[in-house]
């Protein structure tokens, strides 16, 4: 995959990044002052996401496997509405200047889940589902981007 | 340990008369009850989950039935007096809340002492979550007059089954 750095959301499914390292990167990112300082408050008392990071895996399989469908998009949604309010400025008449921001709507929600859900749905949004996909050597969830069209490593394509 | 309140089901499409699953005095006799017993003490020290069925057009799984809450229909939405009650909305596409949904995760975060189902309908969304909770090992309640079923056979048949075969407290 060359020097290409896979999105969160991927590098969580594949355990290459912690819940912490979520939280932390959210808090690095925002601008608003009230969602960091609830990320900053998670921080010092993460919640324990092993059920969810294998449910998520689930969904994501499901939609590799079938596309956008409802049971995705309600797991999504059961997340995302409660959590997060997204504010989009137009960069005109396309979407190259496009900027989105996310806000954490308030305290005890699920927001890391939901933070993690908005990134699959920004990705889809901007490159489309088929370039999400599992390695069917080392079952890695990775993008694509074009590059590959079936696994996610040289080495794995070569063992096939 | 926290109490955790699933109310299933507690949209238009069984409460409001122009929803598709409208129960009639049914729905009507629930809403009342419901609406007190949201404001008693267990409520409101118990952390409260709606489930709500959302489906897509054409699923499979429900072709022996009437066709119901579908996407951006009116009977996914959510009467305003419950709104205020719910800690988190669920939204399932099964009879069984967990069937991909966030369920499980949160459950886990809180790790409750007792679950209690209230809602729509006792042979379908609670007998189908209740044995989902009892697998998990959860211990489950429900109070029979804030439960109900399109009929009075399936009401009964889901409460049999719930109390003697899946070990649920059943409590008037």
């Amino acid at each position: 995959m060359g020097n290409r750095i896979e999105p969160l959301f991927v590098r969580y499914l594949n355990k290459e990044v912690s819940t912490a390292d979520v939280v932390k990167t959210f808090i690095s990112l925002t601008e608003d002052l009230p969602s960091k300082e609830i990320a900053e408050e998670t921080l010092k008392s993460l919640p324990d996401l092993g059920v969810f990071h294998k449910d998520f895996k689930a969904a994501i399989g499901d939609l590799i496997d079938n596309g956008v469908n409802q049971r995705f998009v309600n797991y999504v949604d059961s997340y995302m509405k409660p959590s997060l309010m997204e504010s989009v400025s137009e960069g005109g008449r396309t979407r190259v200047n496009e900027k989105r921001v996310v806000f954490i709507k308030e305290r005890g929600t699920p927001w890391i889940e939901a933070l993690l859900c908005y990134g699959v749905i920004l990705y889809i949004k901007v490159y489309g589902v088929k370039e999400i996909k599992k390695c069917p050597s080392c079952s890695k969830i990775f993008t694509t981007l074009g590059k590959y069209a079936k696994y996610c490593s040289e080495s794995c394509k070569a063992k096939g | 340990m926290p109490s955790v309140i699933l109310a299933c089901g507690l949209q238009k499409a069984f409460l409001d008369p122009k929803g598709s699953k409208y129960l009639g005095e049914r729905s009507e006799t629930l809403k009342v009850r419901l609406k007190s017993f949201f404001n008693t003490p267990l409520c409101s020290n118990s952390i409260i989950y709606l489930i709500r069925e959302i489906h897509e057009q054409g699923d499979d799984f429900y072709q022996a039935q009437k066709a119901h809450s579908l996407v951006g229909s009116l009977d996914i939405e959510i009467p305003e007096i419950f709104k205020p009650h719910f800690k988190l909305i669920i939204n399932s596409s099964r009879y069984s809340s967990f069937h991909q949904t966030p369920l499980e995760s949160e459950l886990h975060k809180i790790k409750p002492d007792k679950v209690t189902l209230v809602g729509f309908e006792t042979h379908t969304s609670i007998l189908f979550t209740a044995e989902e909770l009892r697998n998990r090992g959860y211990n489950v309640s429900i109070f029979e007059p804030l439960v109900t079923s399109e009929d009075d056979y399936l009401h009964a048949a889901g409460i049999t089954l719930l109390r003697n075969f899946l070990g649920v407290t059943i409590e008037d």
